[in-house]
């Protein structure tokens, strides 16, 4: 009898063991994104990931306008995917609470390459909890077709927002549509303006340590204003054509090698894309683009955005060592090297580990005409209690577009929204 | 009422507990969350008396718009949902051809989870590359072509159409139930007296079906009230704000961390639904005969 026992002790040990062990070799991850925050390369990459390791990547892309809904949805509720997305910067603390929701990354193997900048963005209180996955080494600018401002008579990229918009009316004329405008998407009709609002602290000095510091508002500030006022200017006078509020952003490469528009609000790689695309029916070549800034308000200042989409591993994550050794892989100088050069959308990464950057040499002479002077960090970089409210203010922006709100009233209700978030915050400034 | 057929109250009283203490209370706690600063930016939680009840009916945010649309939501789609599975359901109870295929195809749509519809839906009605567009225009009729979920002017009504596609089978599968119980009798009776179609339908199917109509009507008007997913894979609230609902306010709170502030909306549905379906019961029953 204790022979039988015995054996069933053994027996159901033995299958305790296996069991554990099976599920080491099965073990899943979820790694939950934003639409165009994973690429197809790094997929690519989580495939050799399994070869080598027998983890399995469940890649989770969340449309874009349903992304921070649903993902605050799941942190909150204590059901976060093992490794999340989100756009590094000051809400990583403030919305994504970070220090209870993700797991400190400081002591990795590759901290050390992870570019500072970068990493100031995924740390609070001197602490890193994320990588930020993206090409943070270049902005978004607008991309145009050179060939299409030469048939319209267009000599000069425009500097000003008179001079822009007297091109716009040009590519009109000439039958192009002057700017692809993805709105459906809901958030890249923010980055049209915060993408190109340095000008902003050059011709008002202080104004962001003010709003930060709650000693003004952004309904106060004239500037503002007449930034929305042009950005609803393009929108009113046809230069988005006529589907804007439907376009979304994942065709924007396909429609500007199409020749049907002109310019779009782009990074440089996308340059690659364009050319490489189906639609390029043209016969489109990479010289045939070019690169300036939106001179609304007339700027003429780089923007400089080291914030990104970055990766955090969630606190909660039954699968926390499974995920670290996801990030370590596609950090490696292999997986970098393989993401620059089989996504022409990513010409670098903020990590030096030994790869070959893809700077085109459009690229390389854009950026090189702007010194430090002549930049500046985007604004949802710099004020707080602004970037976790980017897909209210681009419902905002929309509804300003139909005539529901004017400028000024989504001025009014980001101050709203920012003192909604301080007071939640228990900020003091607001207090 | 025989006594003796009634079961003794203790057999409810597992579902009563499961019920209260998953449902009930949870609800209260909640109620209870809509006087405080809960969010997620705090640990702490403080009394804030009636102050997110004055934010939601200051006016100064957007919610009494998003209160006139969901009623406007609920009214057209209880109507329409009601008034169309009504026809259905008279039409395919009998006399007609294959009318459990027409009675399948008319059920289908609502077995389809809602996020399936909404996203099918925001393909089909894309204004550029959609089906629907694309269809009008190949047959030359381009003029009807139109930015269904994108024109300010349609967006809404194109939710509400989707959602009266979505629902009129399930209506009309629950009314056409009630008319195979309306016993036969009673048409036989009419016959004889010489009635119409018309008439058999407004004074034998129609008083019959007050029962079944009532509930029918309850049911849409509480989905109505609390509708989120229909909206939130079609719009999203927009374009602009233009078709926000109450519960995708709610939904925007609570995952901006605000929590309080999503309880306390979520709080006023609750009562506004508990009050509306009670008196709309009691109304529509009111003749109801009591054994």
């Amino acid at each position: 009898m204790l022979k039988k026992c015995l054996a069933g002790v053994i027996a159901c040990t033995a299958a305790i063991a296996m069991t554990a062990t099976a599920f080491a070799a099965d073990t899943t991850i979820t790694l939950m994104a934003s639409q165009d925050w994973v690429k197809d390369a790094e997929m690519e990459l989580g495939k050799k990931f399994e070869e080598e390791t027998g983890i399995h990547v469940d890649y989770q892309i969340v449309p874009a306008d349903q992304y921070q809904d649903l993902l605050l949805t799941r942190l909150n509720s204590g059901e976060g995917p093992d490794i999340f997305g989100t756009q590094s910067g000051f809400a990583i603390d403030t919305t994504y609470n970070v220090k209870e929701n993700a797991v400190d990354l400081s002591n990795e193997e590759w901290a050390d390459a992870y570019s500072v900048f970068s990493k100031e963005q995924t740390s609070v209180d001197g602490v890193n909890y994320g990588l930020t996955y993206f090409d943070t080494t270049t902005d978004y600018y607008i991309i145009y077709n050179k060939k299409l401002f030469e048939a319209a008579g267009i000599t000069e990229v425009p500097t000003t927002f008179e001079a822009f918009e007297a091109a716009c009316d040009a590519l009109l004329e000439s039958g192009v549509t002057p700017i692809y405008e993805p709105v459906a998407d809901g958030w890249h009709q923010t980055m049209l303006w915060t993408g190109n609002a340095q000008v902003l602290d050059k011709l008002d000095p202080g104004i962001i340590d003010k709003l930060n510091k709650n000693e003004t508002t952004f309904a106060e500030n004239e500037n503002m204003k007449t930034m929305l006022e042009q950005l609803n200017d393009l929108a009113q006078k046809g230069y988005f054509g006529d589907n804007y509020m439907s376009d979304e952003f994942a065709s924007a490469e396909g429609y500007m090698a199409s020749g049907e528009f002109a310019m779009c609000e782009l990074k440089p790689g996308a340059i690659a894309s364009i050319v490489a695309s189906d639609m390029n029916t043209e016969g489109y070549t990479e010289d045939d683009f070019g690169m300036f800034l939106l001179p609304l308000l007339d700027n003429q200042y780089l923007n400089v955005h080291p914030c990104g989409p970055s990766r955090f591993i969630y606190s909660g994550s039954k699968n926390i060592d499974a995920a670290k050794q996801y990030l370590a892989y596609i950090v490696s100088k292999d997986s970098v090297q393989y993401l620059i050069d089989n996504e022409p959308t990513i010409e670098n990464l903020p990590i030096e580990v030994g790869q070959t950057p893809a700077y085109s040499e459009t690229t390389k002479a854009f950026l090189d005409s702007f010194d430090d002077e002549h930049s500046g960090m985007v604004l949802q970089d710099v004020v707080t209690y602004f970037n976790e409210q980017w897909m209210d203010i681009s419902a905002n922006i929309a509804a300003m577009f139909i005539g529901d709100m004017t400028a000024e009233e989504v001025l009014q209700a980001i101050d709203e929204g920012r003192a909604q978030l301080a007071a939640a915050a228990g900020d003091e400034a607001w207090q | 009422m025989n006594k003796a057929k009634t079961y003794p109250w203790y057999f409810a009283a597992g579902a009563l507990l499961i019920y209260t203490v998953f449902s009930v209370i949870p609800g209260l706690i909640g109620i209870g969350y809509a006087f405080t600063d809960w969010s997620a930016y705090s640990n702490e939680l403080h009394f804030v008396g009636l102050e997110n009840f004055a934010t939601v009916f200051s006016g100064k945010s957007d919610y009494l718009h998003y209160i006139s649309n969901t009623l406007l939501f609920t009214l057209i789609t209880t109507v329409s949902k009601t008034v169309l599975g009504l026809l259905f359901a008279v039409a395919l109870s009998e006399g007609i051809k294959f009318k459990n295929f027409h009675r399948g195809v008319m059920y289908l749509p609502s077995v389809l989870p809602i996020l399936v519809t909404g996203l099918t839906f925001t393909s089909i009605l894309n204004p550029k590359v959609g089906f629907l567009n694309s269809f009008l225009r190949a047959i030359g009729l381009d003029f009807l072509a139109q930015k269904w979920l994108v024109d300010p002017k349609i967006a809404f009504g194109s939710v509400m159409a989707v959602d009266i596609w979505r629902g009129v089978g399930y209506i009309m599968t629950m009314l056409i139930v009630g008319i195979l119980a309306i016993p036969r009798v009673y048409y036989e009776a009419v016959a004889v007296d010489g009635a119409n179609a018309w008439q058999r339908f407004r004074y034998v199917t129609l008083p019959m079906l007050r029962q079944t109509l009532a509930v029918t009507i309850v049911l849409n008007v509480i989905y109505g009230l609390k509708v989120f997913d229909m909206v939130y894979a079609l719009t999203n609230g927009g374009p602009g704000h233009r078709t926000e609902v109450m519960y995708t306010a709610v939904f925007k709170m609570m995952s901006k961390g605000l929590y309080a502030e999503g309880t306390t909306i979520s709080s006023i549905m609750f009562i506004f639904m508990a009050v509306i379906g009670y008196f709309m019961v009691k109304i529509l029953t009111k003749d109801e005969v009591v054994e």
